[in-house]
């Protein structure tokens, strides 16, 4: 446990836990915005094979799911990396 | 002997866990000779069509079978099939075990995973969902094994790679979907060790990429020559063109088939999964790309389960499979749980106690969050005994009919029909207990889902008229399959052709039986007010956001056409509309908003005929300046040509109504 205290007062270890709050910020900020970020994205098309399913009877953004999701889940990675970079330049 | 022996002592553990988990695992039995009776309706008369054209052969491989393939349509084919199928289960375990055996140095640690992974399984994840998605864990985890050992030295073996292709194409043939996922884990695990190679040689070698070109070619190879005895196969049961378009139909069926990701993100098992893959992720960059930490085994797997979840996901942001994979995320739980304690304790007892005490909290917080699997031992003995005396279907087949009258009842009504062929099809598509019970072979597209696309739904017509249908069942308890989209839109161009060449001639339970007809009005048939909640639900039509998304994509196509009129005022349109006898047939109204509409709610436009008979047409509001179009020709009340006399606004809309005279609705809706 000493050994996480002493990561938890390291440079570093401010660094981690300024990243993850950072993060679990943004993302309560994006899922409190979430469907105002959906609006972003364009409704799908009805292709010219006409298939209609959720996505194109409720106009939900087809790839908006996808592109969220990789997004928020490499999110900490980019903000650490930001972070950081920042630190250094400091 | 001797040598056997010995390999045998050498392996007991290995031997020791296969065969308790075959025993151990006995209750799977139950799923595969019965276990579908656990599903409602329409799933479970599917997994009886399957069941039932297996036994029958009436359709070979992928036809039915879609998207289980090969190893499942021969599973009910004869008991020695059944029991190579049921070995999946206790190899899986085997497997695993060997995996955690190489990760977990000391005995504690590797029992209590073990048997803790065992458990999790047959609690919270069922056999049937472990068996499925387990063999792409396992096999990912033995290919990590393979390149973890090569990305010690420059060189990989050609040999290895190209039995690793071998195994690629004989899993993606044999298991379709299992098999594409686990090609597309290969490909980023190949990119990934090559990348690791590069950081330890100059990159720019010209060896390298020679190596690298060799290495593909060697697993190409092996892909292709695992893949001929399936080709051959797939020529003896002629489906060898199917098997190729097959993959056209997977891309439909993923545009058909996609629901919202994020409003199940807050289900127990995905918060499980999301939240150790979001830690894996962070936990393993900082590791290695940091602290420039050595790229150890356990490093090797954990990202080699991130890729395998983060592929899995990819399914699940389609159609939700969350539960189903949590014992992936497990696992990765397990052998981070694992590096962290033996990376920050220092006393060797009190690691294994808190690596322990981790795993146990973190899965019972969510373990008793989820609803539990059924895992029936009642049925194992009686199961076991259907299944030797292959009598699995004819029990299944009775379960159904006793639980669903009706559809006896509806079969004795059309055989004391004259001329009655001994063929039906029924709407919604998936109701397909009709045709087991008729011993009839079903159409080519059955499930709703791969017969969405309009070819699909011209063969579904085709296969109507060249098997002179002259009865048709509408289910009318069953109006969307799964996610809310009514039959009628998925599934249009097909209805449309029921409800003009077909008319109502009796009511049976939740069925309404149509019966071949010329000329005929649907709507006007007096069968109809003995379901009448179902006539309302054909008038009141649900479009939502479809009339938005034709006019923001194809109204430039619509504007060149023949327009009827252009008004602003309703009042103008309506006494247009009493002087001219306006056909229904090939209209198109464009709605044109002059004001901002509130996002969310609905506005309606009514149409009234001649005779007084109206329809409703609900749908999302196009914003200012834009416009939502819908073809009249896709309500079900116009399918039939009628003579519009009145249309009436919601309040909520104000702007321009444009009819337009579309002969051919080409790419429209």
């Amino acid at each position: 446990m000493n050994l996480l205290l002493k990561i938890a007062k390291s440079n570093f270890g401010k660094i981690v836990l300024k990243s993850l709050s950072i993060s679990t910020l943004i993302i309560f900020v994006l899922m409190f915005y979430f469907k105002k970020i959906r609006t972003l994205f364009p409704i799908p098309e009805i292709n010219s094979d006409k298939l209609i399913g959720f996505a194109q009877y409720y106009g939900y953004p087809f790839y908006f799911d996808t592109i969220f999701f990789f997004f928020l889940i490499f999110l900490p990675v980019l903000v650490f990396i930001v972070v950081y970079l920042l630190s250094k330049n400091k | 002997m001797k040598y056997l022996l010995g390999l045998i002592n050498k392996n007991k553990d290995y031997l020791i866990i296969l065969i308790l988990s075959f025993f151990l695992s006995a209750s799977y039995i139950v799923d595969i000779c019965s276990g579908y009776l656990n599903y409602y309706n329409f799933d479970l008369q599917e997994f009886l069509l399957w069941h039932y054209t297996s036994l029958s052969g009436s359709f070979p491989y992928k036809d039915i079978f879609y998207p289980y393939g090969l190893l499942n349509y021969f599973k009910y084919y004869n008991l020695a099939l059944t029991f190579i199928y049921y070995l999946i289960i206790p190899l899986l375990f085997t497997f695993i075990y060997f995996i955690f055996k190489k990760v977990f140095k000391d005995k504690l640690s590797l029992f209590f995973s073990f048997i803790f992974f065992y458990v999790f399984v047959l609690i919270i994840v069922g056999f049937p969902a472990f068996a499925r998605y387990g063999l792409l864990v396992v096999i990912s985890l033995i290919f990590s094994c393979i390149f973890y050992s090569n990305t010690k030295s420059t060189k990989i073996k050609t040999f290895t790679l190209f039995v690793c292709g071998m195994i690629l194409g004989l899993f993606f043939t044999v298991i379709n979907d299992q098999g594409a996922y686990l090609v597309l884990y290969f490909i980023s695990l190949f990119i990934f060790s090559k990348l690791l190679q590069a950081r330890k040689i100059n990159f720019l070698l010209q060896n390298f990429f020679i190596q690298t070109i060799e290495q593909s070619i060697a697993v190409l190879f092996g892909f292709f020559i695992s893949m001929i005895p399936v080709f051959l196969i797939l020529q003896h049961f002629g489906s060898f063109y199917s098997f190729f378009t097959y993959f056209k139909d997977v891309i439909d069926i993923v545009m058909v088939a996609k629901t919202p990701f994020f409003s199940f993100i807050d289900s127990p098992a995905n918060i499980f999964t999301v939240s150790i893959l979001f830690f894996a992720i962070f936990y393993n960059f900082i590791k290695l790309f940091f602290f420039k930490h050595k790229f150890t085994f356990s490093s090797f797997l954990q990202t080699s389960l991130i890729i395998t979840i983060l592929i899995m996901e990819q399914k699940s942001i389609i159609r939700s499979i969350d539960r189903q994979i949590t014992f992936v995320s497990l696992i990765l739980l397990m052998f981070i749980a694992y590096e962290l304690t033996n990376m920050l304790i220092n006393k060797n007892q009190n690691r294994k106690i808190i690596y322990i005490i981790i795993i146990t909290v973190a899965t019972l917080v969510y373990g008793f969050n989820v609803e539990r699997p059924i895992n029936n031992f009642s049925y194992l003995f009686n199961s076991y005994e259907l299944l030797t005396r292959n009598r699995c279907f004819d029990n299944n087949l009775k379960f159904f009919s006793t639980n669903n009258p009706s559809y006896a009842k509806i079969i004795n009504l059309l055989r004391k029909q004259k001329g009655f062929n001994n063929k039906v099809f029924s709407f919604s598509t998936g109701d397909s207990a009709f045709y087991v019970l008729l011993n009839q072979k079903p159409p080519y597209y059955n499930a709703i889902f791969e017969g969405a696309s309009y070819g699909n739904q011209n063969l579904a017509i085709k296969y109507m008229r060249d098997n002179e249908i002259e009865y048709v069942t509408l289910n009318t308890s069953k109006l969307s399959v799964q996610d809310t989209v009514p039959d009628y839109i998925r599934q249009g161009f097909l209805f449309k052709y029921i409800l003009n060449n077909y008319q109502p001639f009796a009511v049976i339970g939740d069925h309404i039986i149509l019966k071949k007809a010329q000329n005929n009005d649907f709507f006007a048939s007096k069968i109809l007010e003995q379901v009448e909640d179902y006539k309302n639900y054909l008038l009141d039509v649900y479009l939502y956001k479809i009339p938005h998304s034709e006019g923001l994509y194809k109204y430039n196509y619509l504007k060149n056409n023949n327009k009827i009129i252009i008004e602003g005022s309703i009042d103008k349109i309506n006494s247009f509309l009493k002087k001219n006898n306006l056909s229904s047939s090939s209209k198109i109204i464009v709605l044109n908003s002059s004001t901002v509409n509130k996002s969310g709610s609905l506005i309606f436009i009514e149409f009234e005929t001649k005779n007084g008979n109206s329809t409703t047409v609900y749908f999302n509001p196009c914003n200012k300046n834009e416009v939502c179009i819908i073809n009249l020709s896709r309500i079900p009340f116009f399918y039939k040509e009628r003579l519009v006399e009145k249309i009436i606004a919601d309040k909520e809309y104000k702007g321009e109504i444009r009819i337009f005279d579309l002969k051919n609705s080409g790419n429209l809706w």
